[in-house]
């Protein structure tokens, strides 16, 4: 072989282990970016979290994101607790045999493309049409981006003005009631570690605020009775650990549905003890098309706190409840709030 | 004299002190009786063994103590509607009893008995026009 081509074999040598570097560099990127991209994907529940293969072992932390997929009600591209005539949700709050009742139309919006309006995940309308509240309007929108706290714009009917507010903290209540914003909407999947501790049959009923039980009250007309549909159904029990520090409860454990994924009852724990219980009856929208098993909507929240012995009852009437609606994205925007009514 | 006003202070003081606690105890005694068959429920995830507390109103269906049966089963389905419809029970148990499995099923999933009572009246003319 002569001297050219000695170089020529070298130079082609160097040339494809420089080339092999490059591929394996990028093969490196590749497989660290592959095993990332789930990560990534599994901190933002979203419309687009499917439900489990049949048959397929479920971990914790599935079992976790499904439950927030239920209750942000991501099965629909829109979900409204409206006002229909006199009938309307109602938030009961009984402390020292005292109670007080607030009216709450809720509109969600789910409905958000992919780089649309700063990348929106989700927007949802409050109207209060009663008490000191009365009048007031409040849309919290909540970002893609984790890392981006919700926005909060209240509408003050006295003001005639939007205001714009930080979030609330998560243990604050939530009306006034024994529900925190974090039981409702704040908490996410992430700011717990989760543990399955069983499966099992629901044997008890979902509570009630017993005194109010099947009787006719003002805006939602006659009160359910306690819901007992629920028993002898298949439940995971889901053991949540707070990551937080100093934190008002411990842990929790949620009894959820293994096949629609709702939590219809969650107990918090402070030092051992049973502190706070919430019981949620769920239905299904339709029973006459085969869907999603987890499009479901609330019928009735119950609290009862056993520090205190403060309880909460919100009662959702059927005939309130809408969804995938034809609304556009644009009813959710501060010229709704505006519009409200005193 | 002196002793006289004292126990008038005392029986006083009680009273407001028992008004003060009444209706806190009665919230407590409403919710204890849920309470203890809630922590009886949990429980079980520990010892895989259920003991429910005796004569406790959440054990089981309150429906089944109105109706002397259970939402379980379609007989059970069939008195419950009974004692919350009696007019739509009358067309219900004259459907065949795929249908009447079909209404049970969707209570057990919605809840919704206004629901079941326009279906009842559906499944009626569909039986007829067959």
């Amino acid at each position: 072989m002569n001297r050219k081509m000695i170089d020529f074999c070298r130079t082609s040598e160097n040339k494809s282990m420089n080339l092999a570097h490059t591929n394996l560099k990028t093969s490196k990127l590749l497989v660290l970016f592959l095993l990332l991209m789930p990560m990534s994907g599994q901190a933002v529940v979203g419309r687009d979290l499917p439900y489990p293969a049949q048959g397929a072992d479920i971990n914790a932390d599935e079992v976790a994101r499904q439950v927030y997929f239920a209750n942000h009600f991501f099965a629909f591209r829109n979900f409204s607790i409206k006002r229909q005539s006199r009938t309307m949700s109602v938030l009961i709050n009984s402390s020292g045999g005292s109670e007080l009742a607030t009216a709450v139309e809720r509109h969600l919006n789910n409905n958000y493309g992919a780089d649309e309006e700063e990348s929106l995940l989700s927007r949802d309308l409050a109207i209060f049409h009663s008490g000191k509240m009365r009048g007031t309007g409040m849309l919290v929108s909540e970002y893609k981006d984790e890392n981006k706290s919700k926005d909060y714009m209240v509408w003050l009917p006295e003001l005639r003005k939007i205001r714009r507010f930080s979030q609330p903290s998560y243990e604050d209540a939530w009306g006034g009631s024994v529900f925190t914003f974090g039981d409702v909407t704040l908490r996410k999947p992430e700011d717990e570690t989760h543990e399955l501790i069983g499966k099992k049959t629901f044997r008890t009923c979902l509570g009630t605020i017993e005194s109010l039980e099947g009787k006719h009250y003002r805006y939602s007309g006659k009160l359910p009775e306690r819901s007992c549909r629920h028993l002898n159904k298949e439940v995971y029990g889901l053991l949540s650990t707070t990551k937080f520090d100093n934190w008002w409860y411990d842990y929790r454990i949620s009894y959820v549905d293994t096949k629609s994924f709702a939590d219809y009852r969650t107990l918090y724990y402070k030092d051992g003890e049973l502190i706070k219980i919430i019981d949620r009856d769920w239905g299904l929208v339709n029973t006459q098309e085969e869907g999603d098993p987890r499009a479901l909507f609330w019928k009735y929240w119950y609290g009862l706190d056993l520090r205190n012995g403060s309880e909460s009852w919100a009662v959702i009437p059927r005939e309130v409840v809408e969804y995938n609606t034809d609304k556009g994205n644009n009813f959710w925007t501060e010229k709704t709030l505006r519009k409200i009514k005193r | 004299m002196k002793g006289q006003t004292f126990t008038h202070d005392v029986i006083i003081r009680s009273t407001l002190i028992w008004i003060a606690c009444q209706p806190f105890s009665s919230l407590q005694a409403a919710s204890s009786d849920y309470v203890s068959a809630v922590k009886a429920d949990v429980e079980e995830f520990t010892t895989h063994e259920f003991k429910a507390p005796a004569e406790s109103k959440w054990i089981g269906s309150a429906d089944e103590v109105l109706s002397g049966g259970e939402l379980g089963t379609l007989e059970g389905f069939s008195q419950f509607l009974l004692s919350k419809s009696p007019g739509s029970h009358i067309f219900y148990r004259k459907l065949p009893k795929s249908y009447q499995e079909q209404l049970r099923s969707d209570y057990l999933a919605t809840g919704d008995l206004d629901r079941i009572k326009d279906d009842i009246f559906k499944y009626t003319r569909e039986v007829k026009n067959k």
